[in-house]
């Protein structure tokens, strides 16, 4: 044998010490990487919003009734409200007229019979 | 001697590599360990990669009633320039001249601007004025050293004039301060707060991420929801506008109110002027006439008038006064009627408007009473919207009346109101005698929608009896019937009630006989009131310039198209439901 051969406590001290080393750049790399990324998505997301605003706004703008009409104008069509006469009004029917006796009436004439059904 | 030279070559190489290390090295330690010029060298690298930031914030937005957005913040570009780096690339003619044309400003102007070598930075479209973005990409692409363009965040009106009264405007200082209406009086929930970041920055002067050391993010204004509705406000400022051309008027004022509730449904006023451009616009545009103006109310007031007689038992509608023909002296003074009246009775004196009639039921009230009851109606004093420059109005103290004050007070004279008091009388009266408190801010909530404040309906006093309220309906009713001052604000199915007024306006040392204020103040449906109008114009220009002939039709023009927006239902299509059924409208 000959040279030097390097104690095994001490190869190991340095290959833990090198594991950790590597382990560290590794996750300095990854970290850098994740920054980067935020970063990057918080750019993003910065230029969604400012986007989003954008269209928003001009989204307002072509809803508004007074471009509504003007656009209508443009294709010579008007909107206008209908007659008073051609409006149908529902309204809902009073308690009363939901009254037990009619309910009553319904069902007899759904079934007839009186007798008593017998589930099977 | 092939192997001494090339070990030569050798040495030579080690040395030189070794020296050009030894250099890093010293220089590496010499940075490090601050050696050589003191602190200060070490201050200004740490100065130079240090990043300090204000993160900017968007304020809060403003929306209509149903959530429509009428203002909010974008993000846009301002064009800037480095003119020490513009000078030195001898870029300057062709940069002024390129930039004049694209921002449509004289290039003599872009040159004075960029000659100035001290500076390192000035604004070329001006402070606070961005560019459109397809002109900031244009100016982009011409790559000229020392012009860039950089983000601002401004105010966006997208809809323009429209509201432009209620929401007022933002100025451009780094605070972004609201400087008029809603985006004033509101300013502490609207602004929110800017964000901080210190950080570091690489050789290329972009952040260094893991190197942040302090983020506080920055918090988003509170939106702040209307009670307005932004069709309703459209219809009343087409409305005023068309008035506007057809009267030749100064100027024009209309408000449309909840009365169950005091909800302000429009707000409109003209002049108007467009948010956006603020700064092009003269001041008298930005007054909001509905709160900031006040004016002697004339006919309108007798409702006031004749409500508080009626509520004191003082007279009974039935009761007749005697209108004199036209012509009455009290205390030796003059009164006069636009039409001459014999007698009539106190529902025929709102009805025809008689200023004698008036005075007369005044008279029989009491100057006293006739105080109370006005400062019960709210006027004198603000109404309290939440709206900054807001006027009292004015009502002298008993103590400076004279023996005239009260037939005068009673034709809506010696006093002035805003047309916000005047329509709160007549909520009152259209609401039973209650009348609510008026406000335009329903609600204020976060980005994450939390509610930070709720407006819930309130009672701003009970001035007469609901008997007494539901009589003065009745009579208001009848102005709008043939025969009546407000004919014309008629609404087609539906009953409206309400009164005109013409009121000369006041000129230093008395009154003009050519200028007046018109206006008409009304609810709808009479049966079952669920909305008040007021509108308000000055000196309308023409023949026939009373409040029922051009005030009424404007009335009408909002009322037709609100109530079938709100899907109020007319008179008798509300009797038939409570008859239970639906029955066909009778026009």
């Amino acid at each position: 044998m000959q040279g030097y051969v390097i104690p095994a406590p001490v190869a190991s001290v340095l290959v833990v010490a090198m594991l950790l080393l590597l382990a560290y750049v590794w996750l300095d790399i990854r970290s850098k990487a994740l920054g980067s990324r935020i970063k990057a998505l918080e750019q993003q997301q910065a230029e969604l919003q400012k986007r989003y605003d954008l269209e928003l706004s001009k989204w307002e703008r072509l809803k508004s009734p007074h471009n509504i009409e003007r656009l209508l104008a443009q294709n010579n069509s008007a909107m206008i409200w209908p007659d008073e006469v051609n409006i149908v009004r529902l309204s809902e029917p009073a308690a009363a007229e939901i009254a037990a006796p009619d309910f009553k009436s319904q069902l007899a004439q759904l079934s007839p019979s009186t007798r008593p059904v017998v589930h099977d | 001697m092939i192997d001494f030279r090339s070990k030569l070559r050798f040495v030579l190489v080690i040395l030189i590599v070794s020296a050009a290390l030894n250099g890093l090295v010293a220089r590496l330690v010499y940075l490090h360990f601050r050696l050589g010029g003191g602190d200060d060298r070490a201050t200004r690298i740490v100065e130079s990669r240090r990043l300090e930031t204000d993160l900017q914030v968007a304020r809060g937005r403003i929306m209509d009633c149903r959530g429509n957005m009428m203002a909010l913040d974008v993000v846009k570009k301002e064009v800037c320039a480095d003119p020490q780096l513009v000078s030195s690339n001898g870029s300057l003619a062709k940069a002024a001249a390129d930039l004049g044309r694209l921002l449509n400003i004289d290039p003599a102007m872009v040159n004075e601007r960029l000659s100035q070598p001290g500076k390192r930075f000035v604004y070329l479209g001006g402070f606070g004025r961005p560019v459109e973005d397809d002109t900031a990409l244009r100016i982009e692409k011409l790559n000229l050293p020392g012009v860039f363009t950089r983000d601002v965040m401004v105010r966006s009106y997208p809809r323009g004039s429209s509201m432009c009264h209620v929401l007022g405007y933002v100025n451009f200082d780094f605070e972004r301060s609201g400087s008029a209406g809603i985006e004033q009086k509101w300013n502490k929930y609207l602004h929110g707060v800017h964000g901080l970041l210190i950080s570091e920055l690489d050789g290329r002067r972009h952040e260094i991420y893991d190197r942040r050391l302090f983020e506080l993010p920055p918090r988003a204004g509170a939106d702040v929801t209307l009670t307005l509705d932004n069709y309703v406000q459209y219809v009343v400022e087409q409305a005023l506008k068309n008035a506007l051309c057809e009267t030749q008027a100064s100027a024009i004022w209309a408000i449309v109110e909840r009365v169950k509730t005091g909800e302000i449904l429009a707000m409109a006023s003209y002049p108007d002027y467009d948010p956006n451009q603020f700064r092009e616009v003269p001041r008298e545009s930005m007054r909001n006439r509905c709160i900031s103006v006040v004016y002697e109310p004339g006919s309108t007031f007798k409702m006031a008038v004749v409500a508080a007689a009626l509520n004191e038992n003082a007279v009974h509608s039935s009761d007749v006064f005697d209108c004199e023909n036209g012509t009455w002296f009290h205390n030796r003074r003059p009164l006069r009627d636009f039409h001459p009246y014999g007698l009539l009775s106190v529902a025929d004196i709102i009805k025809k408007s008689s200023n004698i009639g008036a005075a007369k039921v005044a008279l029989k009230l009491g100057d006293r009473k006739l105080h109370q009851y006005l400062q019960a109606f709210g006027i004198g004093k603000p109404t309290g919207i939440e709206l900054p420059g807001e006027e009292c109005g004015t009502l002298h103290p008993l103590s400076k009346w004279t023996s005239l004050s009260v037939t005068r007070v009673a034709i809506g004279h010696e006093v002035a109101v805003t047309a916000l008091q005047m329509l709160q009388v007549i909520s009152a009266i259209a609401n039973g005698g209650v009348m609510m408190k008026p406000y335009l801010v329903s609600r204020v909530s976060d980005r994450d929608g939390k509610i930070l404040y709720e407006h819930r309906p309130g009672v701003a006093g009970r001035p007469i009896r609901p008997e007494t309220a539901a009589e003065m309906r009745r009579l208001l009713a009848r102005v709008t019937e043939e025969g009546g001052t407000g004919f014309k604000a008629r609404v087609e199915g539906y009953t409206v009630g309400g009164k005109t007024g013409t009121a000369q306006k006041a000129i230093p040392g008395g009154y003009s006989d050519t200028l007046n204020m018109s206006s008409f103040t009304g609810f709808i449906p009479v049966e079952d009131p669920q909305l008040a109008i007021i509108v308000v114009l000055d000196e309308p220009k023409g023949a026939f310039r009373t409040g029922g002939v051009v005030a009424g039709p404007v009335f009408r023009a909002i009322a037709e198209q609100a109530v079938r927006y709100l899907d109020v239902p007319p008179a008798n299509a509300t009797a038939g439901k409570e008859a239970g059924g639906s029955k066909n409208p009778s026009i």
